[in-house]
């Protein structure tokens, strides 16, 4: 990149490279003299020519041209020229500035209204491959009693603050990272704890932070950054682990909601991975994962992207939460490119024809691949006094994955771990991005002579889609099996939210024998058990299943 | 640190010559890489690091490291006084 100026810009020039590499370019960027422009251009034995640069940034400032008085006009036709010769000359793309508001202690026989009006016809005059980097409104954001340093000015022809001048290289590395990488058309964005405060599947609706509290504004002021990035021609995807329903419900219960459900192209709920179904939607859409931004809370689940879809964009969650989220997007310039145009929201329709259209059936050979390369390990242990609190904790929260939703307490737990021969584990899950914890609960009493009912079957929705129940379920039959069990009754008791697991049990091989007040009643015989159901976790065990004592 | 001792760790960086040898009667034209805006950067270094700031007149009077001795100590900086 080479780096002209009506001023000097040896200060900015070595910085903005750093922050382009911060963005994730590699530049050299060379500056040339102060007020070196036209002849670097239009001169065959320049350095330029030789140099041939892919982006030409021209860095004007309103002090370099005071008084402008009545010349702005001459000005912006000279820009606009200039910008032709560069275009034509070494076919690259040319980044001039917006000429920043002066303080009236430094322009005293400045005529301010002339400066918007430069702005405006410099906008409107450039040719095709030419853009205008705003540096007044940075200015301005940054007050000019900050942004200029009079006394470089004159001694050196530096208009910009030395403790500015890094602000300025950043806007302008995300900028030219908005011209060089392929554009953001869809933003794929989670739910719980993104688009609202806490989990809805774990608090429900009612309870979610969302409005006028002060956790809640947060909330809202992303949803309307969403909103105004879906107006600009963005398309929005929702992505959550989560019941469809559960996820759908604040979208027409809350009305503090600002987003609606009409706003995303592709709205997916499911505890399938997230970097699975962010290809699955992308692919249904015809783009590129390069022209997918990511949004999630979840330090693992972008973990997770950015080691499957390297493509893809994904900010960096900010320490202060959502709060600080519009500054880091507004700071990304990743909505710099899409500009409204009709087409842009024509496209929107278009994309969203094309959704349903396509089969959007599960890509099995793509999941499976991807299962298998998490290297998912699970550690069974014997609950006991150490991990008792973490899984009575499990067993208030946990809605979804919930085969019994029995809310056993603590008494109540330790009263059926001490039961002879009982199954009482819980599960330490971890891959090899990192752990997930302890997120299983199994639970099973011995009755009558030869039989193991199961009391709790649980997972935590962090590692729902990952088969870690495969593994749970493989993990009993070995116990029943060691400690000659010679069935396993297991039962599903529906409740609102545990929709997504009422065929499980039979998908495990376990027959229908009959209903009881509140639940199906299943029967699964251990000498039937297929010898592997579990692929794709390993099992790590502490917890023998070694036969009964006699 | 002495005076002597900072202005030559500026100098070292401004110059990009970590042996730099700063010596007071050292002018500026047979230092390399002291062209005029590496006059304003040593200049802009020692002001941050002596907490001061330099007349135009006195920026435009620093003809070797001597000078800038010379106008910190006007300006209240020096060993002695230290």
């Amino acid at each position: 990149m080479a780096l002209l100026g009506s001023v000097t810009t040896d200060y900015l020039g070595p910085i903005l490279e750093a922050s382009l590499f911060e963005h994730g370019i590699w530049a050299n960027v060379r500056t040339g003299s102060f007020g070196e422009l036209e002849q670097a251009v239009l001169n065959d034995r320049s350095w330029l020519r030789e140099f041939s640069p892919d982006i030409v940034i021209v860095y004007d400032s309103a002090l370099a041209f005071e008084p402008l008085g009545g010349k702005w006009r001459e000005l912006a036709q000279r820009r606009s020229a200039l910008c032709q010769a560069i275009t034509s000359r070494f076919s690259s793309e040319t980044i001039v500035t917006t000429l920043e508001t002066l303080p009236s202690h430094a322009a005293p026989q400045g005529a301010p209204e002339c400066l918007p009006a430069y702005n405006a016809l410099l906008q409107e005059s450039l040719p095709a491959g030419a853009y205008v980097f705003d540096v007044a409104s940075l200015a301005s954001e940054l007050g000019t009693a900050s942004w200029f340093d009079l006394r470089l000015w004159t001694l050196a022809g530096q208009p910009v603050a030395l403790s500015a001048v890094p602000v300025l290289a950043d806007r302008l590395g995300a900028f030219i990272r908005a011209l060089v990488d392929p554009p953001i058309r869809l933003v794929v964005t989670d739910l719980d704890d993104t688009l609202w405060g806490g989990k809805v599947g774990e608090v429900g609706c009612d309870a979610l932070a969302l409005g006028d509290h002060a956790n809640g504004i947060a909330f809202i002021r992303f949803q309307e950054v969403l909103v105004d990035w879906h107006a600009c021609g963005a398309m929005l995807a929702a992505v959550s682990k989560n019941n469809l329903d559960e996820a759908r419900a604040p979208f027409f219960e809350r009305r503090e909601m600002r987003l609606g459900i009409d706003h995303f192209i592709d709205f997916r709920a499911s505890f399938t991975g997230k970097p699975v179904v962010v290809k699955e939607i992308a692919d249904n859409l015809g783009l590129d994962l390069g022209n997918v931004l990511f949004l999630d809370n979840d330090p693992h689940e972008r973990a997770e992207m950015r080691e499957y879809c390297p493509e893809v964009v994904v900010p960096e969650w900010p320490i202060e939460g959502v709060v600080g989220l519009p500054t880091i997007l507004a700071k990304g310039g990743w909505m710099l490119r899409p500009k409204t145009t009709d087409a842009d929201r024509a496209r929107h329709e278009m994309y969203r024809q094309e959704v349903k259209r396509r089969e959007t059936a599960m890509m099995y050979s793509d999941l499976e691949g991807f299962l298998a390369s998490l290297q998912l390990r699970a550690c069974f242990e014997r609950i006991d006094a150490t991990t008792i609190s973490r899984v009575t904790q499990l067993i208030v929260k946990t809605n979804q994955f919930n085969l019994t939703t029995r809310r056993r307490s603590r008494s109540e737990l330790e009263e059926m771990m001490a039961i002879p021969d009982s199954y009482a584990c819980v599960v330490d899950v971890r891959d090899r991005l990192g752990p997930y914890g302890h997120t299983g609960v199994m639970v099973a009493l011995p009755s009558g002579d030869d039989s193991l009912v199961i009391d709790l079957w649980l997972l935590s929705c962090r590692v729902m889609g990952k088969t870690v129940e495969l593994a749970m379920f493989e993990h009993l039959v070995q116990f029943a099996r060691a400690n000659d069990f010679r069935t396993i009754i297991g039962s599903y008791r529906r409740t609102t939210r545990n929709g997504s697991v009422s065929d499980f049990l039979p998908s495990l091989g376990f027959r229908h024998v009959g209903d009881s007040e509140a639940e199906r009643l299943y029967e699964f015989v251990v000498a039937d058990a297929p010898s592997r159901v579990n692929r794709f976790v390993l099992i790590g065990d502490q917890m023998s299943v070694a036969g009964r004592a006699s | 640190m002495t005076v002597r001792r900072r202005l030559q760790n500026i100098f070292a960086e401004v110059f990009d010559n970590p042996s730099f040898q700063l010596r007071d009667d050292l002018p500026a034209e047979a230092v390399p890489g002291w062209d005029s805006l590496n006059h304003f950067n040593l200049i802009v270094g020692v002001e941050a690091a002596f907490g001061v700031e330099f007349t135009p007149e006195e920026i435009a009077g620093v003809g070797s490291a001597g000078d800038i001795v010379t106008i910190l100590a006007r300006h209240g900086i020096s060993d002695i006084a230290v």
